[in-house]
């Protein structure tokens, strides 16, 4: 029988295109002086502008006062692939680092600053925040000239105290942080296996070292315990995927989720859920879709023959892919494809299916539902702005309490916003709480959610800060803001108003 | 030919551009197809690739490889291409569609098994798969002309030879 390459080459061999010599001599010349146009149009707008411009910064940014997140609270960031735009001229665009607001706002491009002596690396990719989210681990090429060239690195989030991790091209790919930072597991394009490292380079150690010939190792996720590391198995010769789980020092593999439980399909991508229990993944079932999936990791160890992995999303007509857990683990954020649109979404999701306002969805939820939220959008990525799937949260700052909710979703400016609205300016002392979540309805003085009103609304219930700030022992005050906001744009559509409680201090 | 009235300067440049368009127009315009499954749109798609490339060519001729300039012109074109369509009415799509191709029953009908489920993939799938398997590129090469990572090209290519075994028989992919 032909390959897949045979085949196609049939389709195509007896084709011959129209004559265009003529055509592209026109097309070219036409875009020849569409350009020139362009930029003397450029130029007039520019020399009109920059006076104006002045008078913008100097009155309009001042008139606006703070910024969100400019307040000292830390809303969450999101690191993902965007084009670099230091690639020289004429060349493919190579990919780099980007961070932004998980709204979408405040993009910049991470430059990194290597040790002296060392090189500074290209086409930096796959990017995972470390746990503490003061770092970044990522694979870049040490030789901008060579496509095999890859290693392991590691730097600060502001593109600081670069270091290579691994040397001699490993090919590394899908980097992740043990949960107390002093591991990073990976699989390489070399060997097809998972191995670990520590972030200075010491104790490289390959841990499937049983795979077979025809099998390939990706996707590597450490349970929050770091005892155990689930990943997926893809067997090249059947293609055949199985989502399997192994103990952190590579012993003891065994199945978790095999294709058939997905109908024949295969998975991909696992995540573990902060407190352990769930494990979502990407998966094609039995159509052409990759759909987000859900798998009960207590249940199966506790021997749960009932057990089975259950569908999150119904992703048609297009793909959900890349599962990430956020907001604390009561979210999974995940990559909605559709016709080369890329969008962050995000559903809630507990043990027994699908949340949301309305309660628990019957089924999977399909794009365009309402228990999706939209996180972020405009992903980009490559020369033809083909958007990036790569992207990785970071987690809350020193998992102290007093954050916006993590990752806070397209909601988090808002959340920042709300903050500064409600007269709290930083974050507070340890042992501070301050919870804010959006939710529809109206709060009652009682703190109930009354769903029949189903205005969102910012509720931040904010306890003992100023007791604690001064020294005083914690009292159990709290106080619920409400504030009316555009549930889709998360503008502000009024001032906070105190509903319960008085603020301390 | 065009090129006989310009100068010798560009005279040369010009007969650069020809050997590289008589050489590389039928094989952009082969990748098109596969990606399209529409001889007029990849005709265009081929037109439009080969006169960016002319717009640049005093550029384009230095690089290593201008077939694979090209080729990544030609993808982003399809890009394009999709994105136009997904905005357009639905009315539009279909009136275009019936334009282009006729008769959906015939169509399905004349079509081959192998454009029937290449042009039953998602974009993303054909335009890896046809990269890779047709075009002989590698995953890291594919991904830098896809503009995504390697892993994600293997992941696509891996589920549209998957799609391929069931439509067509697990000798094939």
């Amino acid at each position: 029988m032909p390959d897949i390459r045979e085949l196609l080459e049939r389709e195509v061999a007896p084709l011959a295109p129209p004559e265009a010599w003529e055509r592209v001599q026109r097309r070219a010349e036409q875009r020849r002086r569409r350009r020139r146009l362009g930029a003397a149009i450029v130029a007039v707008v520019v020399a009109v502008l920059g006076t104006a411009g002045v008078w913008l910064v100097a009155n309009g940014l001042r008139e606006r006062g703070p910024q969100p997140g400019s307040s000292g609270w830390d809303d969450g960031r999101i690191v993902y692939e965007c084009p670099d735009p230091t690639t020289p001229a004429g060349q493919a665009i190579r990919p780099t680092l980007c961070i932004m607001r998980p709204d979408g706002s405040d993009r910049h491009t991470i430059v990194p600053t290597p040790s002296p002596g060392e090189a500074v690396p290209t086409s930096m990719s796959s990017p995972a925040w470390s746990p503490d989210g003061a770092r970044l681990a990522f694979r870049a090429s040490w030789d901008a000239a060579c496509d095999r060239c890859f290693d392991l690195y590691v730097m600060d989030a502001d593109g600081s105290n670069l270091r290579r991790v691994t040397v001699g091209g490993l090919n590394p790919i899908d980097p992740a942080w043990s949960p107390d930072g002093s591991w990073i597991a990976f699989d390489t394009g070399r060997g097809g296996g998972i191995m670990k490292v520590h972030p200075d380079g010491a104790g490289l150690t390959r841990l499937d070292p049983g795979v077979g010939a025809n099998e390939s190792d990706w996707w590597p996720s450490w349970s929050p315990d770091g005892t155990r590391i689930a990943f997926t198995r893809v067997d090249t010769a059947t293609f055949g995927n199985d989502l399997l789980v192994m103990d952190a020092d590579g012993r003891g593999a065994r199945v978790a989720v095999s294709g058939s439980d997905v109908g024949g399909g295969q998975v991909y991508q696992p995540a573990w859920s902060p407190d352990g229990r769930l494990i979502a993944f990407a998966a094609r079932g039995d159509g052409h879709h990759v759909s987000i999936w859900g798998w009960d990791a207590a249940r199966a160890l506790e021997g749960d023959p009932t057990n089975h992995p259950w569908q999150i999303t119904a992703s048609e007509p297009g793909n959900d892919m890349g599962p990430v857990w956020i907001d604390g683990g009561a979210q999974v954020a995940f990559i909605h494809e559709a016709g080369g649109r890329i969008v962050l979404e995000a559903v809630r999701v507990d043990r027994g299916g699908v949340t949301g306002a309305g309660g628990a969805s019957p089924g999977p939820v399909p794009e365009g539902s309402p228990y999706r939220t939209t996180l972020a959008t405009g992903f980009t990525g490559g020369y033809d702005q083909i958007p990036s799937a790569e992207y990785s949260f970071r987690p809350p700052p020193g998992g102290a309490a007093g954050a916006c909710p993590e990752p806070g979703p397209a909601e988090l400016v808002s959340c920042s916003t709300a903050l500064q609205r409600a007269g709290i300016e930083d974050s507070g002392p340890q042992g501070a709480s301050i919870d804010v979540r959006l939710v529809h309805g109206a709060i009652h003085p009682d703190g109930s959610v009354d769903p029949d009103d189903d205005r969102p609304v910012w509720a931040v219930t904010y306890r003992d800060v100023a007791a604690s700030a001064g020294g005083a022992t914690p009292q159990p005050a709290r106080i619920d803001w409400e504030v009316d906001v555009d549930a889709s744009s998360g503008a502000f559509l009024s001032e906070g108003v105190a509903r319960t409680g008085a603020r301390t201090g | 030919m065009n090129h006989q009235a310009v100068t010798g300067a560009q005279h040369t440049v010009d007969l650069d551009f020809e050997s590289f368009f008589r050489e590389e127009h039928p094989r952009v315009f082969r990748l098109a197809y596969l990606l399209t499954g529409d001889r007029a749109e990849a005709a265009d798609i081929a037109q439009e690739a080969m006169a960016r490339v002319l717009e640049r060519w005093d550029q384009v001729r230095t690089m290593g490889s201008p077939g694979g300039y090209l080729v990544r012109v030609a993808v982003h074109l399809h890009h394009r291409r999709l994105r136009r369509l997904r905005l357009r009415p639905r009315e539009e799509i279909a009136g275009r569609a019936a334009v282009a191709d006729g008769d959906p029953a015939a169509v399905a009908a004349t079509r081959t098994d192998v454009m029937r489920v290449l042009l039953s993939l998602p974009a993303g799938q054909r335009q890896a798969l046809v990269l890779t398997e047709w075009l002989g590129l590698d995953s890291a090469e594919a991904g830098r002309t896809l503009g995504i990572r390697p892993s994600s090209v293997r992941a696509r290519v891996h589920r549209a030879r998957s799609v391929f075994r069931d439509e067509l028989g697990a000798d094939y992919a």
